[in-house]
């Protein structure tokens, strides 16, 4: 080795004529070559690995890539005591956390510089079995994310005396902020009356972990938590509830056969993106066929093998169109293309024949022409094949406006029936969010798996999410002194749930400020005998910015500016945000390397969980530093090592209650997060998590076996690896035989008496607990199976408790036939349908898209990503469409939002069009990504040397104007360079070769008004506009909103579209179907309405 | 720009980070320019020399000190482009002999070394340390930096003709062009340079050299405007630059116009009318509209996106 | 040992993840890159289609612009790789008119030429690229050229359309691609429209500051 390194050095110097080079060389390379050989660095390595083995995690030596620009070790060789000019060595230490940028969770692994306690990198986790050790562009960026030369380094408050909104701000102490917020909340609670435990609302955004958010109002005994989840995919949920009662799909990408997208995956962003996407790839590889609908060509359905553009919200036409030719026609072999075997044992049809009543109904409404002859399988496959029958090639060609595309559904049918049953989905957002009945998309999608037996969750095929997923990260008990969960909460908070949604899939967050501000609305039910709040007594929100990504922007500034609906509020953020401004503290807590969560990733057929760390904080503590104040060791670490004084939820929430919230105990809250092994003092990170983690047998087993002399070793396990999974290969769950002995019957880990389990006519078992009726099995063969989640233990291809609850129409999948059931239909007609698009310059707009490289709100705060997107949001239009307009590149336009409900204009925004191939001709699309605003660039606080910069490499700079009925924002300057960073100076030197402004984009999801869907509740994005060139004054970024009429839109979509709970109705939703995330016991669910 | 592809391809980029712009700017083209007229001087001398040595008298000192100091010229803004101008000395020591970055540097250095000697003693005169008869040394070594400015003239193209990415510099083109314009802008700054000195039938003689050099290089421009396309792709396309509403064409004919058409014309009718100032007017134009020739064609690969 | 690339265009879907790994992995500054993702939309509604091709130095066997480097900052090292050095280097630009892909550019914080070194220092710790580690699908290939038993090497023997960016300059490059199109590879088969486009500005930045 020495001597070859040196004939190397001998072969290099040849070339170099000049004495001084050589005379100088021979002497210094002695050094390299030496020092090089006694490194373990060799630029010929024999093997080359993705990572270092886990063994080496805590030492990993590293030569370091800014360094090696010096020309490497052949030049320098490797820095030593004796090779002091050697390229640099890392001691790293990598401490494995997980991703926050999006709800994949895929694994991390921060490569901490021990010498200078920093991150100099983030990348994979390899023990992540769904990542993989890989991760998309936002996974990367993390570092950036974490060295934000405008983090927000310490707890902000609301100058006294200054209105919210007007950016005066004081730097504060966490002990202040929860001082002051934890008396607030004891004083709401303390009161203990209904209206009290409605007065707390904690806002989540996109949680990214699995339970421990919904313990903070649970153990409040609040019905407080509010979720994002009604503008996110509560769509697509609501079809999944109606079939399987389920909160999502789950499919088995990487053995499938046909890769069968309507919301995006492999390209583009999707759920569990780069997870999926890998996977997708896997398949690819094996020569699976990729299908997209989408009107716009996203990424995904530009590579893919096959792009059908639909007329947005038609695609349950086409779903149906797939039933109806498989209901009917044969393969090759004359055999039938119906999965009998599949259909016949796992779905309701059983349970449809046997309600007569029912197929009254359905004769009266025109679906069949009359009741069936019987009650058998045979009869029930007659039947739908006549209720499919209207679905034809040409009705689906006039609906979807597919004109001249015969050929792409053709292929369709080609890859559809030649991949069998393992056709992989993932039924998300795109139509079932955008739409009016969205929801009705995800119904129908999910009837052309069923058919064809894909829904069994078979290899390759399609299964639900819950099966795969381990949410224990709420379930920490046994580390606090209760010991146990807290008990069900006993009120009903109508402003997350109203009573015109009883079906509503998630919290109706997106008019949460409507109702606080609908004096009306409160009134009508306050008369009627609802005790509906009227203020929020504290109102917090975490990782989410309702202002900017919900619809109604200006509607969500002015309820938050109302200290009479809002009397506290506080927002968890790491970074600026649109909605901090108007909040009365924020409160910087940390970033995916930050904080501590339990994660679990439904994105393969297994279980597995991943936990999120503060690695700084384990990095010290496993190099033998100690907190003063271990509940407070990872803001002590992060405040030692640089970070700033940045918390983290799992330490600041526990620490609010036992201090703050119920000091003394007397609220019976404070048990649930005081420690049991020091009741004096709140619950730490490894005693809750190692407590809740432990909850998985296996996990337990391996941990402590490994980590035997560790006091926490379910803890220390995760703390080294960040991923465990529990189970691989989990297939047809369903058919999973339940433990039967003499005497029980074990379900879901509990076990019933036999003598109290009750069989019905259809095979399904039940037992009555908690004063309700659950299914806990079912008989098939002799067998007790787990079958799926609903209540007849099959998939409900008729959802027989929807049709109870009064939308009778829609219990099966459905779609008007023709033009006369539009209007008769109109709960699931798009508002954007083709038919109500008159003049050449009225549109759709797709407002629902992701950009592989931007997530949401959080991508503003990385240099890298801001560099990539430039926050550029065009409005994209197809060429012809442009060029009937006389619309060319880089045009400003106004775009005009219109109601299709109320007939209401909402005003419009300015945006820069581009003419584009990859959208269909009517619809038009504008990403939510960029666009973002600030109304000033820095805000200096009293006392602190620096100004703090605000968002200061992705959001321009805007003048608003808001009265309450008319709002506006003008672009006032772009991104600049900067060579004003005081933090994190070093990583951030490049900051003054930023080279774009951001200027082409608007917020416009202020201009959309709020669409409550009238079953789903979530808000159906999709616009209708009216485009024209801009007038003279008119600069893209303008927006112009009529929130009044807005808040009209609202009430037009609640008030002449919902079926709402009257004085038949003895519950505020059925008991069945989940109603996220605290569990209310029946006296909250028991309702009396007055006539 | 589309080309190779079909039609119906329809290809658009869609998203792309920046690229760089033009990296080789005017300072480059000064150098070229400023090396062209001081190598070209030098060959003017010697091909006087050559024809009628004793109207060097008076111009030796003269025209070797413009040519140095067009030289120095040519070395300031070589060294000025360098994005790190203070490590200059490395090419010195730690050369890389196949670059004709390298190869140039010395050369040049030597050549303007050897200027610089000559000089020396001609001012010197008597006092010379190396010789009693300066004339003699230098008509001498006249001969050996004449030699010498060949390489030096040419190393530009070579180093054009290494960069591989700019399909439309190709070494014999621009080996010609370089001597071309060595000959163009030396025998129009001799012919300013040596006003009432030279006779009229040298005067004639770098008159005859002006325009052959301006027709010439002409000839190869147009030869490559017309047939450049046909051989390459990547050339097609950049020749859009100085074709139709090509960004550059307007400046490109400017060039060639001030550097060739004109002095061509001039040359003609100053042989016959006889009239100096044609003449001089002729040297005036070739020399500024060489700049303008140089600058084009050195900015216009670099407009193309390589990748 | 002469180490080389592969991208399988068939697989790549643009995420742009490698891009941001390489970024953070080797301190690339704002405004410049050592690896890009480019995307161009290709065909007319609704056959339209979208190609990625991500784009970084391919460490040619008969590289121009180690060749034109005066100083030998670009150099050669034992594993095949072209290297470079930022304290040789004399920022001269050479290298940048030589080199027929664009891979180098002049760094702003330094003032001197850089590129994609395949991540040499990685190498030299035995690790993969970080631009390989990051890709989702695998579409990154990276080994031995040498070594028929490697990946690289049994992947350019198991699929036929094995191409390379501009064979015709002679540079032998070790990167290839799988998959490509023209519109992937050659820079002249897309129109490139300055200005805002589908999804950012596309525009020339004076680069290296100075001029
Ligand atoms: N990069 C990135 N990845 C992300 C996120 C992010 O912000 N950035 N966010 C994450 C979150 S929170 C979520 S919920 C998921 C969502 O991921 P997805 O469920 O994939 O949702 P979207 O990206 O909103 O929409 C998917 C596609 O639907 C298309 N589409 C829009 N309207 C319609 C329609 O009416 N019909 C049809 N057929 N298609 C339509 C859009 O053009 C888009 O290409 O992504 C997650 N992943
Ligand atoms: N037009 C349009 N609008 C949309 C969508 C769309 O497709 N089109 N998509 C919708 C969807 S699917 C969703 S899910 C929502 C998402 O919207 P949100 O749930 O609001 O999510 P983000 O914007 O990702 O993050 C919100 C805020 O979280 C904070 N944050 C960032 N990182 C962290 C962290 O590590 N910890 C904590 N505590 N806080 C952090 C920042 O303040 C950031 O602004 O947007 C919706 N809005
Ligand atoms: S897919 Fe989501 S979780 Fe995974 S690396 Fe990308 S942003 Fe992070
Ligand atoms: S691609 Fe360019 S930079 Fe890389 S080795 Fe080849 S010539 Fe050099
Ligand atoms: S810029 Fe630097 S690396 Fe490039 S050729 Fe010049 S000296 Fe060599
Ligand atoms: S090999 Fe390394 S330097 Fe090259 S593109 Fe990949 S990450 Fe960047
Ligand atoms: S990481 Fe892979 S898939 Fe993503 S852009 Fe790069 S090569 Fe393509
Ligand atoms: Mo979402």
């Amino acid at each position: 080795m020495y001597l070859q390194s040196r004939r190397t050095f001998l072969k290099g110097a040849a070339f170099s004529v000049a004495g001084v080079a050589i005379a100088k060389g021979v002497f210094a390379t002695d050094a390299v070559a030496e020092s090089i050989e006694n490194s373990k660095f060799t630029n010929t390595p024999d093997t080359i690995s993705f990572y270092p083995n886990q063994s080496e995690w805590d030492n990993f030596q590293e030569l370091d890539g800014d360094d090696w620009k010096r020309g490497g070790i052949e030049r320098h060789g490797v820095a030593s005591a004796e090779n002091e000019d050697g390229i640099q060595v890392n001691n790293f230490m990598l401490v494995p956390t997980v991703c926050s940028n999006c709800e994949a969770g895929c694994g991390l692994t921060a490569w901490v510089n021990k010498d200078t306690m920093t991150v100099r990198k983030y990348m994979g986790n390899p023990l992540h079995t769904g990542s993989r050790g890989r991760n998309c562009a936002k996974g990367y960026a993390v570092t950036s994310q974490m060295y934000d030369p405008d983090r927000i380094p310490f707890p902000l408050k609301r100058a006294p005396g200054s209105k919210r909104g007007e950016g005066k701000w004081i730097r504060t102490t966490w002990d202040e902020a929860m001082s002051t917020i934890g008396k607030k909340m004891h004083d709401t609670l303390k009161v203990g009356d209904e209206i009290s435990k409605k007065s707390i609302m904690y806002h989540v955004g996109r949680p990214n972990e699995n339970g421990f958010g919904h313990r903070v109002p649970h153990s409040l005994g609040i019905d407080g938590y509010n979720s994002h989840t009604n503008i996110c995919s509560a769509g697509a949920r609501q079809g999944t509830i109606q079939w399987a009662n389920d909160d999502r799909n789950s499919p088995d990408w990487a053995n499938a056969e046909l890769i069968f997208l309507q919301s995006s995956h492999a390209a583009d962003a999707g759920h569990y993106f780069q997870q999926s996407a890998g996977l997708i790839a896997d398949a690819r590889k094996r020569g699976a066929k990729m299908v997209v609908l989408d009107p716009r060509m996203s990424n995904s359905a530009g590579m893919a093998d096959l792009w059908i553009p639909c007329w947005p919200g038609t695609e349950t036409a086409l779903y149906l169109y797939l039933a109806n030719r498989v209901l009917h026609e044969k393969d090759k072999n004359g055999d039938d293309l119906v999965a009998h075997d599949f259909v016949k044992e796992w779905v309701n049809w059983d349970r449809l024949l046997a309600n007569k009543e029912y197929l009254q109904k359905m004769v009266g409404y025109g679906y069949i022409s009359k009741m069936p002859a019987g009650d058998t399988y045979e009869d029930f496959i007659e039947l739908v094949k006549e209720l499919y029958a209207p679905y034809t090639k040409e009705m689906v060609i006039r609906e979807c406006k597919l004109e001249g595309m015969e050929h792409k559904l053709d292929a369709l049918w080609e890859m559809y029936i030649d991949a069998g049953d393992k056709i992989a989905t993932y039924i998300w957002r795109a139509g079932p969010i955008a739409h009016r009945g969205g929801w009705m998309i995800a119904r129908s999608a999910f009837l052309s798996l069923v058919v064809r037996g894909a829904l069994r969750g078979d290899i390759g095929g399609t299964s639900f999410h819950h099966w795969h997923e381990i949410s224990v990260a709420g379930k920490g008990d046994k580390a606090t002194v209760a010991g146990e969960r807290p008990a069900k909460v006993d009120v009903w908070n109508e402003l997350a749930w109203p009573p015109e949604y009883p079906l509503s899939s998630y919290e109706m967050s997106h008019i949460l400020p409507h109702l606080l501000m609908d004096e009306e609305w409160q009134e009508k039910w306050t008369k009627k005998g609802l005790k509906v709040p009227k203020k929020l007594s504290v109102w917090f929100p975490r990782m989410y910015n309702p202002v900017w990504i919900n619809p109604d922007g200006f509607r969500w500034i002015e309820a938050l500016k109302r200290e009479d609906k809002i009397e506290l509020s506080f927002n968890l953020s790491p970074t600026w945000s649109e909605t901090n401004w108007y909040c009365d503290y924020i409160l910087p807590v940390g970033l995916a390397g930050e904080r501590n969560d339990q994660q679990s990733t439904p994105s393969k057929p297994e279980q597995r969980i991943e936990f999120r760390q503060a690695v700084l904080r384990v990095a010290a503590e496993k190099m033998g530093w100690k907190a003063k104040d271990p509940t407070r060791a990872t803001l002590e670490a992060h405040m030692k090592y640089g970070l700033g004084e940045i918390w983290e939820e799992s330490e600041f929430f526990p620490n609010l209650m036992v201090h703050h919230v119920d000091p003394d105990g007397s609220l019976g809250i404070r048990k649930y997060w005081a420690s049991k092994k020091d009741p004096s003092r709140a619950v730490t990170v490894p005693e809750y998590f190692d407590a809740a983690m432990s909850l998985l047998p296996r996990l337990k087993e391996t941990a402590d076996k490994m980590y035997k002399d560790e006091e926490f070793p379910v803890y220390s396990y995760m703390r080294d690896h960040g991923a465990w999974t529990e189970k691989t290969n989990v297939y047809k769950p369903q058919e999973e035989e339940l433990k039967v002995d003499s005497e029980y019957v074990y379900a879901h880990g509990k076990k019933y008496a036999k003598h109290h389990v009750k069989k019905d006519q259809f095979g399904a078992l039940w037992v009555e607990h908690d004063g309700r009726k659950h299914s806990i099995g079912i008989i098939s063969d002799d067998k007790v199976l787990a079958g799926f989640h609903t209540l007849s233990k099959k998939l409900e291809f008729f959802s027989e408790w929807f049709a109870e609850w009064k939308w009778p129409e829609y219990a099966i999948p459905i779609y008007p036939r023709n033009e006369s059931e539009y209007k008769k239909m109109e709960h699931i007609v798009t508002q954007v349908h083709h038919s109500f698009m008159k003049a050449p310059n009225e549109f759709a707009l797709n407002t629902v898209f992701r950009l592989p490289y931007n997530i949401h709100t959080r991508s503003v705060n990385s240099k890298h990503l801001m560099e990539i997107s430039q926050n550029h949001n065009p409005v994209w239009i197809y060429t012809k469409d442009a060029e009937k307009l006389g619309i060319k590149r880089g045009d400003a336009i106004r775009v005009k939002v219109t109601d299709t409900v109320s007939g209401l204009d909402s005003g419009y925004f300015v945006g820069m069009a581009v003419p584009t191939e990859a959208t269909r001709p009517g619809v038009l699309a504008c990403s939510h990504h960029a666009g973002r605003w600030k109304l000033k660039d820095s805000v200096s606080v009293p006392g602190f040397e620096h100004k703090l910069g605000i968002m200061g490499v992705g959001a321009p700079r805007y003048d608003m104007t808001n009265d309450g009925k008319v709002g506006t924002l003008k672009p006032v300057e772009g991104i600049k360079p900067r060579h004003d960073v005081w933090q994190f100076k070093e990583y951030n030197k490049d900051l003054d070769n930023i080279w774009w402004d951001g200027l082409s984009g608007a917020w416009q999801n202020a201009v959309a008004p709020s669409h409550p869907d009238p079953i789903a509740g979530n808000h159906a994005w999709h616009l209708k506009v009216i485009i024209e060139k801009a007038k003279a004054d008119d600069v893209i970024g303008d927006i112009y909103v009529d929130y009044e009429n807005n808040f009209k839109v609202y009430q037009a979509w609640r008030d002449e579209l919902t079926r709402p709970l009257d004085h038949t109705d003895k519950l505020r939703r059925p008991q069945h179907i989940k109603r996220p995330a605290v569990p209310l016991s029946n006296k909250a669910y028991a309702v009396e309405i007055k006539a | 720009m589309v080309h190779e592809t079909l039609a119906a391809t329809n290809a658009v980029v869609t998203l792309d980070v920046a690229i760089p712009d033009i990296f080789w700017g005017w300072y480059v083209t000064m150098n070229m320019w400023a090396k062209s007229i001081g190598t070209g001087l030098v060959f003017m001398l010697f091909l006087l020399l050559k024809k009628n040595s004793s109207e060097m008298n008076g111009l030796r000192t003269p025209v070797m000190i413009t040519s140095f100091i067009f030289m120095n010229i040519f070395l300031i803004f070589t060294w000025l482009d360098l994005h790190q101008m203070w490590r200059m000395w490395h090419i010195f020591f730690y050369p890389h002999w196949t670059s004709a970055i390298t190869v140039g540097a010395w050369m040049a250095t030597l050549f303007v070394g050897l200027e610089f000697v000559m000089i020396a003693v001609m001012i010197r005169k008597e006092k010379c340390l190396l010789t009693k008869q300066p004339t003699a040394f230098f008509d001498k070594t006249l001969f050996w930096v004449t030699l010498l400015a060949i390489p030096v003239t040419l190393y530009t193209a070579g180093i054009m003709a290494e960069a591989t990415a700019r399909e439309l510099w190709q070494m014999p083109t621009e080996s010609a062009q370089m001597i071309l314009a060595a000959t163009l802008s030396g025998s129009a700054a001799m012919i300013l340079l040596g006003g009432s000195k030279l006779s009229d039938e040298t005067k004639s003689f770098f008159g005859s050299v002006l325009g052959l050099s301006a027709l010439m290089a002409f000839i190869i421009y147009m030869s490559e405007y017309i047939f450049g396309a046909m051989k390459a792709e990547e050339v097609a396309a950049i020749l859009h630059y100085v074709k139709g509403d090509g960004e550059y064409a307007t400046m490109f004919w400017i060039g060639q116009w001030v550097a060739y058409i004109l002095p061509m014309l001039l040359v003609a009718l100053y042989r016959v009318s006889g009239s100096n100032s044609i003449l001089s007017l002729a040297a005036i134009l070739a020399i500024a509209g060489l700049w303008v020739v140089k600058h084009v064609w050195l900015v216009i690969p670099q407009l193309l996106p390589l990748s | 040992m002469q180490l080389g690339f592969l991208v399988d265009l068939h697989l790549c879907m643009g995420c742009k993840g490698c891009e941001i790994a390489c970024k953070v992995e080797n301190e690339v500054p704002l405004s410049t890159w050592r690896l890009r993702v480019k995307y161009v939309d290709v065909g007319t509604y609704p056959e339209t289609k979208r190609t990625f091709t991500p784009l970084r130095c391919n460490h040619c066997e008969n590289a121009p612009c180690e060749r034109i480097c005066p100083v030998s900052a670009l150099h050669y090292i034992d594993n095949g790789i072209v290297n470079i050095d930022k304290e040789r280097c004399i920022g001269c630009a050479g290298c940048v008119m030589a080199c027929p892909y664009g891979a180098i550019y002049i760094d702003p914080e330094t003032q001197t030429a850089d590129k994609c070194t395949y991540c040499a220092h990685r190498i030299a710790s035995s690790m993969m690229p970080a631009c390989v580690v990051a890709c989702p699908v695998e579409a990154n290939i990276f080994g031995d050229l040498e070594d028929p038993t490697s990946n690289i090497s049994t992947y350019i023997q198991q699929h036929t359309d094995v191409q390379v960016r501009k064979p015709e300059k002679g540079t032998n490059p070790h990167h290839y691609y799988v998959g490509a199109s023209q519109a992937h590879l050659n820079p002249l088969a897309s129109r490139r429209e300055e200005g805002y486009n589908l999804f950012n500005k596309i525009t020339t930045l004076p680069l290296g500051g100075h001029h």
